[in-house]
């Protein structure tokens, strides 16, 4: 409740600090602009049109539905992964005999292109919903994993001795020792998840669905509508961006102060 | 209560074995209430390992520690702070453990903060923010603020400076003459055994046995620098201390010049 009281008290100073990352994207359009110059409409449109072309597609119907449809894959992927990928894991870490049998495993996981889970997947469940959130899943599982398994396998054994020379009881070890410190492992590892399911969704949609801003930015590509196709990465670009400062970052300065 | 029965810390034949390895051979020793006990000895002589059967953080498995203190309270040689928790916390630790209300335990490490020369925007700050010595200050802190009769330390001055070193030993005296606390020390340094603790166990190492036990008479309150200086010399050039520590003696030096 204090955390959430300080996130909303900190977030104006912290939005003010947004000028210089403004300053940068507004140069970056600068070169877009200029790039346009160059190659002309059809390989780079101006990022004029292409705003506008945004602006056209965020006031229809259908796009949204396809965004709710693309967000609703994203999440499911991202909580399944978070929720089997931080149990896993912790049990994973408790054990060592299973974190060693766990490591090989969770690296042939992080080594395997999601492009060739996206194939096995359309094999096995066809085209649909469930090909591109198991596709969600395997990519960001992994990375859940190692945090939670990490995270559990540094608990210091000099934090818990100090514990129980105040005969600290149990359920206080857990929420002020054990939780905390497997948190700040696998904390960060959820961001970096949520990222990565934002990435694989749209990947798996375009090659595996027919619906979806994935499945937009495939008929985009057969229609040769470059602005439709930029404008809708601008959409996944700004939506990241969106949910990545404006959420996590906050969260995380809050959660993380005691690390700076 | 305490004036009709003294509290103690009796230790009887105390054995312990890690593995194959012999850690402690029969010790045997007695803590009464308000006196300072100081183990020294040589690195690797178990005496960590008699510290933690004392303070229960390990299982005795051969013979016998009798503790009727109410509460024990441990200092280690590194901080043990939670790096997660503002020093306010990190003090009331101990409190919250034994279940002492928010409020209360706040109001106890806030008073008790002051005389560890905590200012009150420190407590505020967590560990990472403050200097080695503070960190030191707010482990002593957090194992005094739980009132314990009996404080048990592993080597807490190692790492600070001498003034620090000073400051929070004089806590500590103070705490022995006004409140009876009783301590249970570990130490490498001889000079500090002498200043603190009205009896020394020499500890040898491999297995970890007693090999003798000083007594110093002499009020601690008492002790004068130049007192501590002299009874050290004479400690070091104790036979028994110097087969321990190894020590090469320069038989043309002056006695009691260091």
């Amino acid at each position: 409740m204090k955390a959430l009281y300080n996130i909303l008290k900190n977030f104006p100073r912290y939005l003010w600090s947004g000028w210089g990352a403004m300053a940068s994207i507004f140069l970056f359009i600068a070169l877009w602009e200029f790039g346009h110059y160059i190659y002309g409409d059809l390989i780079l449109p101006a990022p004029k049109e292409t705003f506008f072309r945004l602006a056209v597609m965020l006031s229809s119907e259908d796009v949204w539905q396809d965004v709710q449809i693309t967000l609703q894959r994203a999440l499911w992927g991202f909580f399944i992964s978070v929720f089997i990928g931080s149990s896993l894991g912790f049990l994973a870490g408790l054990f060592a005999t299973a974190s060693i049998m766990s490591r090989p495993i969770v690296t042939i996981l992080m080594g395997m292109p999601p492009i060739a889970w996206i194939v096995l997947a359309m094999i096995w469940f066809g085209m649909g919903d469930s090909t591109v959130v198991f596709t969600v899943i395997v990519a960001s599982f992994p990375i859940v994993f190692i945090g939670a398994l990490q995270g559990t396998r540094t608990l210091e054994n000099h934090l818990k001795e100090m514990a129980d020379s105040f005969n600290t009881p149990l359920l206080m070890k857990l929420t002020d020792i054990y939780f905390p410190h497997i948190f700040s492992y696998i904390f960060p590892s959820w961001i970096a998840a949520l990222g990565m399911s934002w990435k694989i969704v749209v990947m798996a949609e375009l090659l595996a669905s027919s619906d979806g801003i994935g499945y937009r930015l495939a008929v985009a590509r057969g229609l040769l509508d470059t602005e439709s196709a930029l404008a809708l990465v601008l959409m996944l670009v700004g939506s990241l961006l969106l949910i990545e400062y404006l959420l996590m970052e906050p969260i995380k300065r809050e959660v993380e102060q005691w690390r700076n | 209560m305490a004036e009709l029965m003294p509290a103690y810390l009796q230790v009887d034949k105390l054995s312990h074995r890690f593995g194959p390895v012999d850690i402690l051979q029969d010790i045997n020793f007695r803590l009464n209430q308000g006196k300072v006990v100081s183990v020294v000895g040589p690195s690797g002589g178990g005496k960590t390992t008699l510290l933690h059967l004392c303070a229960g953080l390990l299982d005795i498995t051969e013979g016998k520690v009798d503790n009727t203190f109410n509460q024990s309270a441990f200092a280690f040689q590194d901080p043990r702070l939670l790096p997660w928790q503002t020093t306010l916390d990190n003090i009331a630790f101990g409190l919250k453990a034994a279940g002492v209300t928010k409020l209360k335990r706040y109001q106890q490490a806030r008073d008790i903060s002051k005389k560890f020369g905590l200012e009150p925007e420190d407590l505020k700050k967590f560990p990472n923010e403050l200097s080695g010595g503070m960190r030191q200050r707010v482990s002593f802190a957090r194992a005094l603020v739980v009132e314990p009769d009996l404080l048990l330390l592993d080597e807490p001055f190692s790492a600070l400076d001498i003034g620090l070193k000073q400051e929070l030993q004089n806590i500590l005296i103070e705490q022995v003459s006004q409140q009876e606390l009783s301590i249970l020390f570990i130490t490498h340094d001889l000079m500090e055994a002498v200043r603190l603790s009205d009896e020394i166990l020499l500890l040898a190492a491999e297995p970890g046995r007693l090999l003798h036990t000083f007594t110093i008479a002499t009020p601690i309150e008492q002790r004068t620098e130049a007192f501590v200086y002299s009874e050290t010399a004479k400690l070091l050039s104790h036979p028994k201390i110097i087969d321990t520590f190894e020590l090469t003696v320069n038989l043309s030096s002056n006695r009691g010049g260091q």
